[in-house]
């Protein structure tokens, strides 16, 4: 089902609010490759999905901080954008007690 | 002596059995006007064929499965070099067998397509959509379902979270985008290059999902989540093959 951010909770709240960051084809195909290069973990983990939390973002933004410089140097722009944009969501979850699925 | 002895044992049961689901058949035909109404109206079809090869496979209930009668018969045109029991068996072979076989040949007219709001943001993504048979496909990897947190040390999910969180909460989020926030469609990085105008694809009703994974547990999560997404949403068609993606 492609691969999308889903956040469940925000400080007690929960929302329905929803990211889609890459098709399935797309992850597979150029997402991961890269991820094996940089040797990430956490990223991988998005395939198959899992449900994170505010513990787990610092390390997870580390990588996509990573990954996005690696596709803005290969001009791959589109990628970029949209990693840009889960970075942004991330980073506006910072500070607070959150509950989200990645997959 | 022992030749002609098994020649006539196997001639006198072949002959007793054929008589016997021809019989069953011709009651069947008499009590389930479905099926007789459909060998009517598709008299240039094989439903007998798919009936019989259902029988004989040992499926019961057939009076309630015309649906599987067709899915046997539509299988069987695409494959005529097969035989009614072949196609019959190779439905039954799949993961779910004959509960998760429909839209199974669905085809990728289309790869990744976009939707996105009338400020260009992202609002879901469709792995595949088939223009000709109006369906939506989704390709989901279900092979790290024991993956551990790094942090926690623990498996992420069970089956049937996975399944409430891919199949039902993310269907629903982008169901009602495609209903209510949509604008236009984009191309991806990775998909086609030309994808179908919103217009096209708006009012699709199927929704079919590829999952890379025959686990029972996942199998019946599954099953369960697509029961709870048909009674929210009645007049869409939710479909799903496991296995294969």
């Amino acid at each position: 089902m492609s691969v999308a951010l889903l956040i469940e909770k925000i400080d007690g709240t929960v929302t329905r609010d929803y990211l889609p960051i890459s098709g399935e084809l797309s992850f597979k195909t150029e997402w991961l490759p890269v991820c094996r290069l940089l040797h990430l973990k956490w990223i991988p983990l998005f395939q198959t999905g899992g449900t994170f939390d505010e513990n787990d973002i610092p390390f997870i933004l580390e990588e996509l901080v990573l990954l996005r410089d690696h596709f803005a140097s290969l001009e791959k722009e589109k990628i970029k954008t949209r990693l840009s944009y889960l970075i942004k969501k991330l980073e506006s979850l910072k500070g607070k007690s959150t509950v989200f699925f990645i997959g | 002596m022992r030749v002609i002895l098994t020649l006539f044992l196997a001639f006198t049961f072949s002959h007793v059995h054929s008589q016997c689901w021809a019989s069953d058949l011709k009651q069947e035909l008499k009590t389930n006007k479905d099926l007789s109404d459909a060998i009517k109206n598709d008299k240039d079809k094989s439903l007998v064929d798919s009936w019989k090869a259902l029988y004989e496979a040992g499926e019961d209930n057939l009076t309630e499965r015309l649906g599987d009668i067709k899915l046997v018969d539509d299988h069987l045109t695409r494959n005529p070099e097969k035989s009614a029991f072949e196609v019959t068996q190779e439905i039954q072979d799949a993961p779910g067998g004959f509960g998760n076989w429909k839209n199974y040949d669905l085809e990728y007219t289309y790869r990744e397509v976009e939707i996105v709001d009338a400020g260009g943001n992202p609002l879901g993504e469709f792995d595949g959509i088939d223009t000709d048979r109006k369906a939506f496909i989704e390709d989901k990897s279900a092979l790290g379902l024991n993956n551990i947190n790094p942090n926690t040390g623990q498996p992420y999910q069970t089956p049937a979270q996975w399944s409430k969180k891919q199949i039902h909460d993310k269907t629903v989020v982008r169901i009602e985008n495609l209903n209510n926030n949509a604008a236009q469609t984009r191309s991806t990085s990775g998909g086609s290059s030309t994808v179908p105008d919103l217009n096209e694809i708006k009012d699709f009703k199927t929704l079919h999902f590829r999952i890379n994974s025959d686990d029972p547990a996942l199998i019946s999560s599954v099953q369960q989540e697509l029961a709870n997404l048909k009674m929210e949403y009645p007049d869409w068609d939710f479909t799903v093959q496991f296995g294969q993606n």
